[in-house]
């Protein structure tokens, strides 16, 4: 396929394509900078309620589904995994390769959510879903449903993300397929990597808060 | 078609599986009795597998220098909430920390 760069031009407030791919990049990451503030609300509660409630936590904790939790970290470091490839593979001229990471890519997001839905019901099934119909457990059953509220906070906001990330991974994924991509055209790839990437490192954290507290006591 | 294999590919090959032994260790640990290091040592695994995914798949080193700068202003906002929240919270007895919480 041929690349693209004859007949590529910059937008015009941009002397060429380089100023243009550097100006999305440094866009994207100050976004990701405002997603940290977002999240880190929630996560400061977190903090300040496990702290005044150490054993409600670590009960609550111990009802996870860690097998879950586990194997979903898996996928999702994986899938940046080959978000990573994917990025390369732009860099070096393979469109259809491009298309099959990017599939990769939201297929394994997909993965991640279905075993969300999964977990999800059983939560529901082993009635720990706060408001709805939550029976907590001895003294801490009031922090207990203060950790599943914020758990369903986290990880639905979570999902929300990886909701539009794997929409726009598929979007990309039937372009590269097209060849709207090329090395001189393969910000919008470097781009919404970044943001996927984002989304891995916020699971990241959420995971040993969430599944493997009080697993020891 | 052959997978074209470079350095990079390598590179984030071994990127991802130095991730599964993180995410290994930090399910280990979580049964190991370590009181209160329990938590600091998930946050710094967790701290360890987000360095890799920053340098390796995100490539901070590698764009432009104003991303460096948004990453480092990214966490500098969320030390100054955890740190103020935390000045506030430790230094009443207001809640959550009020008697009867749980």
């Amino acid at each position: 396929m041929a690349d693209a760069s004859v007949t590529l031009r910059p937008e015009p407030q941009f002397g060429d394509l380089g100023q243009q791919r550097a100006t999305a990049l440094s866009g994207m990451w100050l976004f990701l900078a405002t997603e940290v503030l977002f999240f880190s609300g929630m996560l400061t509660a977190y903090f300040l309620y496990r702290a005044a409630n150490p054993e409600g936590f670590a009960e609550a904790g111990r009802d996870t589904e860690l097998w879950i939790g586990a194997v979903n970290t898996a996928v999702l470091l994986t899938s940046s995994e080959f978000m990573a490839i994917a990025v390369n593979r732009v860099e070096h001229c393979h469109p259809r390769l491009l298309a099959r990471m990017l599939g990769a890519t939201a297929a394994l997001g997909l993965v991640f959510m279905g075993l969300k839905a999964l977990e999800y019901w059983l939560d529901y099934r082993h009635h720990l879903v706060p408001g709805l119909d939550f029976v907590g457990k001895g003294a801490h059953a009031h922090a207990q449903e203060l950790f599943w509220i914020l758990y369903f906070c986290l990880t639905g906001v979570h999902a929300l993300h990886l909701t539009v990330g794997i929409t726009l991974v598929l979007i990309f994924a039937v372009k590269a397929r097209r060849g709207v991509f090329s090395r001189s055209y393969g910000a919008p790839i470097e781009v919404l990597g970044l943001y996927w990437h984002f989304v891995d490192i916020v699971w990241v954290f959420l995971y040993p808060l969430i599944y493997l507290t009080g697993r020891s006591s | 078609m052959r997978f074209p294999i470079n350095n990079e590919i390598v590179r984030t090959g071994w990127a991802w599986l130095a991730l599964m032994l993180l995410l290994g260790a930090t399910t280990g640990l979580a049964f190991v009795p370590l009181g209160r290091m329990q938590l600091a040592t998930a946050l710094l695994v967790s701290a360890a597998k987000s360095a890799i995914v920053l340098a390796v798949f995100m490539r901070l080193w590698r764009g432009p220098d104003l991303g460096r700068l948004f990453a480092a202003v990214g966490i500098g906002w969320f030390a100054i909430m955890l740190i103020l929240t935390w000045a506030d919270y430790l230094t009443r007895s207001g809640p959550p920390f009020a008697a009867g919480m749980s």
